[in-house]
């Protein structure tokens, strides 16, 4: 019975690292792009390797109730959050991040750059950056990558209904952002 | 329905980047959406490199700074030590002799001071002597002069409303404030034994009593903490029944630096000692004068000081310090007795 039970186990972990290893396989880049999408002053590397690292620790309770998309969007973006929190921690207590921790984001430095939407792209993430990490994560999980309303709520842990909502104030949040800006602009 | 509007929750907002926005601001912003570029990902290398990572068990680790573990230590120092002053846990008194905090006066002790009239001795710091000119019966201490004529300083014994300092700093030696449960109450019976003392001595103006009441409260609390406060009270009772002699002897005991009428009780041993010992006198008439202390004590200073470097054969020591005074108390009470010698 011992020896039934170990190989059971130890089929069962070979089965879970195939998986592991089938997932990485066909999601791993998308992971990246999102990880970048949701900070894009990340260790993406380094996200990576945390989002699959939970990834293999919660896949024998991975149930298929969502797509393995979804569930990978919501570990992606928790994990996200948790270090953009780390990060303002450091930040409050050091003053500025230490050089192995994030690049900063760099500024256009021609005008191709600018061409072709960096600056905007760096200007959006700067008001993005002022809304609450809720807001700030529903916004570009809907505007960039197109998630729909079920995606989302499952993303989020909301009910899709509270998402639209959620969204909505979301949205006025960051025009108001828009227009403080604008504004801080024009004292300057 | 605008795109702010408060949705219908069955409706799925149509994403700003389409561009059809009735706002000029929220088309502008879904302008920004549109142009954002996209995210480049990760190359296989980088991809293979977080599959090996993965692959291993080895959580890849950051570096441990000596700045984050130094805050670390100094977040739980500080965290345990205001829990411990919390829980009202102190540490020995020997540990910050600068910091250490004096035993507060019990509230029964402070109800039972009379609220009226006059000179309530209170147990708290005030600045060194105020003004000496005032009440209690004042031995006149007789400088000695050269042509033997001896005019006499006023020794300043405090004013009635002159405080005691709250606590005699403790050194090493000294027990440090009781610990226990019960020590509230020894402390507070303590004060009521050392002020009953100060009441007599400065309400009643009865220092016969007041020296009594001190000595019983030396008997009865011999490692007491107020006992230097004590010892300056029985130096002020000595003072005013015209004992010099025990006065001296108590006051070459007490450690003045650590006493808050210290400056004052050092002139006062001063003038006592000129009597016999100028030499000795005129260290301490040195220390007051170089302390800059208020003006009543620096002309008593600079006059005894005078008086001693005159006795001692320094004649233009002693001139030198006659000018001074001189000059800077024209009208002081021994301006006429200076101008005098100096003619």
């Amino acid at each position: 019975v011992v020896e039934r039970t170990c190989d059971d186990s130890r089929s069962e972990n070979a089965r879970g690292s195939l998986e592991l290893e089938a997932i990485y396989r066909t999601e791993a880049g998308r992971v990246a792009r999102w990880i970048q999408r949701l900070d894009p002053t990340a260790d993406t590397e380094d996200l990576l390797h945390e989002v699959f690292l939970v990834v293999k620790r919660r896949l024998p309770d991975f149930r298929g109730d969502a797509a393995v998309g979804t569930w990978l969007h919501a570990i992606t973006a928790r994990v996200v959050q948790a270090e953009r929190r780390k990060r303002r921690v450091r930040r409050f207590l050091f003053g500025r991040e230490s050089e192995m921790l994030a690049a900063e984001p760099t500024p256009p430095e021609t005008p191709e750059d600018l061409i072709q939407g960096r600056e905007l792209g760096r200007l959006l993430y700067e008001l993005l950056e002022r809304l609450s990490e809720r807001d700030r994560t529903l916004l570009i999980l809907h505007e960039l990558e197109g998630l729909a309303g079920a995606e989302l709520a499952t993303v989020t842990g909301m009910s899709e209904k509270n998402v639209w909502v959620a969204l909505h104030r979301a949205r006025a949040r960051l025009r108001k952002a828009y227009v403080a800006r604008a504004l801080e602009r024009e004292g300057a | 329905m605008t795109f702010l509007d408060e949705p219908s929750p069955n409706v799925e907002p149509r994403r700003l980047s389409a561009g059809d926005a009735d706002d000029p601001v929220l088309d502008e912003l879904g302008r920004w959406f549109a142009s954002a570029p996209p995210a480049r990902g990760l190359d296989a290398t980088a991809l293979g490199r977080v599959a090996r990572r993965l692959d291993g068990t080895a959580r890849k680790r950051r570096p441990v700074s000596f700045r984050s573990v130094a805050l670390g230590f100094a977040f739980i120092t500080i965290a345990t030590a205001s829990a411990a002053m919390w829980q009202g846990v102190r540490p020995p008194a020997h540990w910050f002799p600068l910091f250490a905090r004096a035993p507060e006066v019990p509230a029964e002790i402070q109800r039972k001071s009379p609220a009226h009239g006059h000179a309530t001795p209170r147990l708290v710091p005030t600045p060194e002597l105020p003004a000496p000119e005032v009440v209690v019966p004042t031995p006149n201490v007789a400088v000695p002069t050269p042509n033997g004529s001896v005019p006499a300083t006023n020794v300043a014994v405090p004013a009635p409303n002159v405080a005691v300092p709250r606590a005699a700093p403790l050194t090493g030696s000294e027990p440090a404030a009781p610990d226990s449960a019960a020590a509230p109450n020894v402390l507070a019976l303590e004060s009521a034994a050392l002020e009953r003392a100060l009441t007599a001595l400065r309400r009643d103006h009865d220092p016969a009593r007041a020296l009594g009441l001190l000595e019983r409260y030396a008997a009865e609390y011999p490692a007491g903490v107020l006992r230097v406060e004590a010892d300056v009270a029985r130096i002020d009772a000595h003072l005013a029944l015209h004992d010099e002699p025990a006065a001296l002897a108590l006051l070459e005991r007490v450690p003045l630096e650590r006493v808050g009428r210290g400056l004052e009780l050092r002139l006062v041993r001063a003038e006592l000692l000129a009597k016999r010992d100028c030499r000795s006198a005129l260290i301490d008439f040195d220390r007051v004068v170089l302390a800059h202390p208020a003006r009543a004590l620096d002309e008593r200073a600079l006059y005894g000081r005078a008086n001693c470097r005159s006795e001692l054969g320094d004649a233009a020591g002693a001139g030198a310090d006659f000018d001074t005074y001189l000059s800077r108390y024209p009208d002081g009470r021994f301006a006429a007795l200076v101008r005098s010698r100096r003619h």
